[in-house]
């Protein structure tokens, strides 16, 4: 079997699961698939971005990995108006513009891979070189500051990782990755006075989430309890007391893991991280039989943003992760992230023709 | 950079997420698998809210099925300040519904507690109101309150129930367990916002208490309350008690007491307003239980009724002179009950002995717990022969040197009212579970026979004399023959003699003669001004049995028909 074939049916279980998990967890599922159900919307986003997919996969990305510096050039301009024209959420984040219809910085992640995979492989000569480190170092840590400034911080620490894999994959010196991991951790402590009230509650409910049980805690002490309760073989489909009766908190989006776990018990919830393990595992191969470096790079790094993804998510599911608000990859209610999800996908697919071509 | 070198690094990109991954999975299984089942547990804890179900509370009945106490329901309105949305709008709001001064509820809703009560009791028809007024953070509960229709009279012998709905004083004390019923409950399935969900409920229905019929006459009490508070105004009385009852069955038809309070509002009144003082107020009975020292020593066949004393207005117990109120001369008899003469009952009691003395005033009752089966009965004081001074014969004859509660008094010499034999007073006749099955009856009990019905026969005779020409005659009504006997007993102060300005002022009588159907007892401690039982307690019983008279319709028996 083919790398793109499986690509294309692992992305396709996803795309399954997703379907039926958010069919599962909407509250306005009563409205019917045409009548404003959030499962409806989603089907309708989901055929866009799998056309948007077999549209991206036919276009060469060797001419996409040129508008690297252009894309990159439009995320700052977008970044930049979401800071001073975004609207905000409930929360009083400033994520969106056009009146929350689009989120920059889901497309920031595309562009930003797209960019950094052409960056990296024409300074390739350059790499393990202080002056390279520094440079790319600033490219990504303004846009980074951006998302974090809005605040986004689940997909600023997206960046991060992109960044280090980026590092990693350019063959720069382990010690500087090292020092960069160190420096980020280092951060940490001192980037709390820059953090929301809100950031600060989910850091501390993370290490003790019965602090504030009622409050920032309830979401993790929720969570949990529905995967808990899911046991083994789970409570069964549209059962499941935690999520049918909502006490489990934004079911259908962040959270939706755990909805799908106490349902569908660890064997739903195995399923998912082994259908995410694949998909890791064949963006990686494609990435080793890729024809060029700029293709290796960015089968890499779009491995590396769904795994990082959907490692925050789940780990913040089940209470090992602090909670950030990153969607997980293909199952959480979210049109745009969907269809860039599907457009990296389709990146990383015309690699694989690429090869077939030059075969 | 060699592709071997990528491919390197992309393998440890690889193992690397493969192992986050697989991690994420270890603790899914730990999560899922191994500790499964408390999370289940946990889920089913936030989703399954049981709520219990107060039972009704017994109710109480008087002796004709007039309700004393029963349930009733009401909300009980509760705010929660912090949800409360426009403090000024909910307050005007409350204001109306409750007939409230607005600023007092705004200071409730602006007093910064998470929880506040705004009132309790309100009637059912205002959640409704509520409902429509759709204030935020204004809830309410229903409840069960305890409605006393008859309150305050009866209070001291009902007692009331506290804001548990436990009984804390009298019948609702003494009978919580068979008044409180079984407690229900109800189970629900809940979502998160905690409302219940259709179809999900579970019942167990709650068992309301047993029913208490009472020996009470609620007409009969209604004109003992009216009585007693004119005499209280009166003699402005400390204390005051009245009772009635039949004494020939022993059956209590009203109990009276004060100071009182109302049992639906019993915290606004000091705690010695609640005791029912009928049975727990202990005094010297004073000359009101000398019918019981004569009917003994005619039941021993040492005095005849003719029998003649002299009555020099003292008398010599050991080396101590103990003074009548004044010297009766020669008397029969028949006079020493009718003019309360201390000197002859004491020579009577003197024939008796200690022995005898104390045998026959501890049968009828004196010092003994009557078994009236109210909590809170006293016991009163009877000391054993062998404890008594060389003065005691003398004291004890006289109504002192011992200690009795009003209903004692009045159950003692009731057994003479019923040729000879003490009732135990009876004031719950029957208990019935809510839909009328017998639970337990109480019949009307023989305690002794004390004396025999020609002894109690004669004792009778001289209380009729009594109320006829002598102490009495205060008790009398035209028409109708009634026995009595007055008491005036010394109160004894703080050092433990007698004081010379603090009288218990007594009446027990009974009609109509010669077989009494009703027997009233009244005590007023501390009278002001008059104080002989005579002049001030006689009055209230007259009051009393004219009003039962008119009430039972008893016809005048010695009115001279006048025909010309």
């Amino acid at each position: 079997m083919s790398s793109r074939l499986v690509l294309i049916l692992v992305a396709l279980a996803l795309t399954i699961c997703g379907i039926i998990a958010i069919f599962t967890t909407d509250p306005l599922r009563a409205s019917g698939l045409f009548g404003g159900s959030f499962y409806g919307r989603q089907i309708m986003w989901v055929g866009i971005s799998w056309g948007a997919f077999f549209l991206v996969s036919r276009l060469d990305y060797r001419w996409c990995l040129k508008l690297g510096w252009p894309l990159y050039a439009f995320m700052m301009i977008s970044l930049v108006a979401v800071l001073f024209f975004g609207s905000g959420d409930e929360m009083g984040a400033r994520r969106w513009l056009f009146s929350r219809s689009v989120q920059p910085s889901e497309f920031a992640k595309v562009a930003y891979i797209l960019f950094a995979s052409a960056y990296m492989v024409q300074n390739i000569q350059h790499a393990d070189e202080w002056g390279l480190y520094a440079k790319f170092f600033l490219l990504t840590v303004v846009p980074g500051a951006l998302i974090f400034v809005e605040p986004d911080l689940g997909t600023s620490m997206v960046f991060v990782a992109l960044w280090l894999a980026a590092m990693l994959l350019s063959n720069f010196n382990w010690k500087k990755i090292l020092f960069s991991i160190s420096f980020f951790i280092a951060l940490l402590p001192l980037s709390w006075p820059f953090l929301a009230d809100y950031q600060k509650n989910r850091l501390l409910s993370f290490i003790d989430p019965y602090r504030d049980p009622l409050g920032s805690g309830y979401n993790v002490i929720q969570s949990q309890i529905a995967i808990g309760a899911g046991g083994f073989w789970g409570n069964g489909f549209l059962s499941g007391s935690q999520s049918q009766l909502r006490f489990l908190p934004a079911r259908y989006t962040d959270f939706i893991f755990a909805a799908w776990c106490e349902q569908l018990g660890f064997l739903g919830g195995a399923l998912i991280i082994v259908l995410f393990m694949m998909l890791v595992w064949v963006l990686l191969k494609i990435a080793r039989d890729a024809p060029d470096l700029e293709g290796k790079f960015l089968a890499s790094l779009v491995a590396t943003m769904f795994v990082f993804q959907s490692m925050i998510n789940i780990g913040m599911n089940i209470g090992v992760m602090p909670v950030t608000g990153i969607p997980l990859p293909f199952l959480s209610y979210g049109g745009s992230s969907f269809l860039i999800n599907m457009v990296a996908i389709g990146l990383v697919a015309n690699i694989t023709r690429k090869r077939r071509e030059d075969d | 950079m060699s592709q071997k070198k990528f491919i390197d690094r992309a393998n440890f990109l690889v193992l690397v997420f493969f192992l986050l991954l697989a991690y994420i999975g270890l603790r899914l299984f730990s999560i899922q698998v191994v500790q499964g089942a408390s999370f289940r547990e946990r889920a089913n804890y936030i989703r399954f809210k049981v709520e219990d179900l107060q039972p009704n509370r017994g109710r109480i009945f008087d002796r004709s099925g007039e309700v004393l106490a029963r349930d009733t329901e009401a909300i009980s309105i509760y705010a929660l300040p912090p949800v409360v949305e426009d403090a000024q709008h909910t307050a005007s709001t409350l204001a109306t519904l409750l007939d409230r001064p607005e600023n007092e509820l705004l200071a409730l809703l602006e007093s910064g507690f998470t929880f506040v009560w705004i009132q309790r009791k309100v009637p059912l028809y205002v959640a409704e109101q509520l409902t429509a007024a759709n204030l935020n953070g204004i809830e309410w509960r229903r409840e069960n309150f305890r409605f006393y229709p008859q309150s305050p009279r009866l209070s001291n012998l009902i007692g009331f129930v506290g804001t548990d709905h436990s009984g804390l004083e009298g019948i609702e004390f003494t009978f919580d367990e068979q008044l409180t019923g079984k407690m229900g409950y109800m189970t629900y399935e809940r979502d998160a916002m905690g409302r219940e969900i259709p179809g999900s409920t579970g019942f167990l229905d709650p068992e309301p208490g047993f029913d208490m019929h009472l020996t009470i006459d609620t007409s009969i009490q209604f004109f003992v309350e009216r009585a007693l508070d004119a005499a209280m105004d009166r003699t402005r009385a400390k204390r005051g008690v009245v009772i009635v009852n039949n004494p020939r069955s022993g059956d209590i038809l009203a109990m009276a007491s004060r100071p009182t309070f109302e049992s639906d509002n019993f915290w606004a009144y000091p705690t010695d307003n609640w005791k029912n003082l009928g049975i727990s107020m202990v005094f010297e009975p004073g000359s009101t239980i000398k019918p019981l020292v004569v009917a003994a020593v005619l039941e021993e066949g040492l005095t005849y009724l003719q029998e003649s004393f002299f009555c020099p207005g003292h008398v010599m117990v050991y080396n101590h002179r103990v003074r009548d109120i004044k010297a009766h001369g020669d008397i029969t008899l028949r006079n020493i009950i009718a003019d309360s003469c201390n000197v002859g009952t004491i020579k009577l009691a003197q024939r008796l002995g200690e022995e005898r003395l104390y045998k026959y005033i501890r049968d009828f009752g004196i010092g003994q717990n009557t078994g009236s089966g109210i909590d809170g009965e006293e016991m009163g004081l009877l000391r054993r022969p062998q404890n008594w001074s060389a003065l005691s014969i003398g004291a004890i004859p006289i109504g002192q040197e011992i200690l009795v509660t009003p209903l004692q008094l009045l159950s003692a010499l009731s057994g003479i009212a019923n040729r000879g034999v003490v009732m135990r007073p009876r004031i719950v006749s029957r208990i019935v579970t809510h839909d009328g099955k017998l639970v337990e009856e109480y019949l009307p009990s023989p305690v002794e026979r004390v004396v025999s019905p020609e002894s109690a026969r004669l004792a009778l005779e001289m209380m009729f004399q009594a109320v006829e020409e002598g102490t009495g005659k205060k008790a009398s009504i035209p028409g109708y023959r009634i026995v009595g006997k007055t008491g005036t007993g010394q109160k004894i102060g703080a050092d433990g003699r007698y004081m010379h300005n603090a009288f218990i002022s007594s009446f027990v009588g009974f009609f109509p003669y010669p077989e009494p159907d009703y027997g009233i007892v009244v005590i007023l401690d501390e009278a002001q001004g008059e104080y002989y039982g005579g002049d001030i307690a006689a009055p209230v019983f007259r009051e009393i049995a004219q009003e039962i008279i008119g009430l039972k319709g008893m016809r005048p028996e010695n009115v001279e028909v006048q025909v010309f």
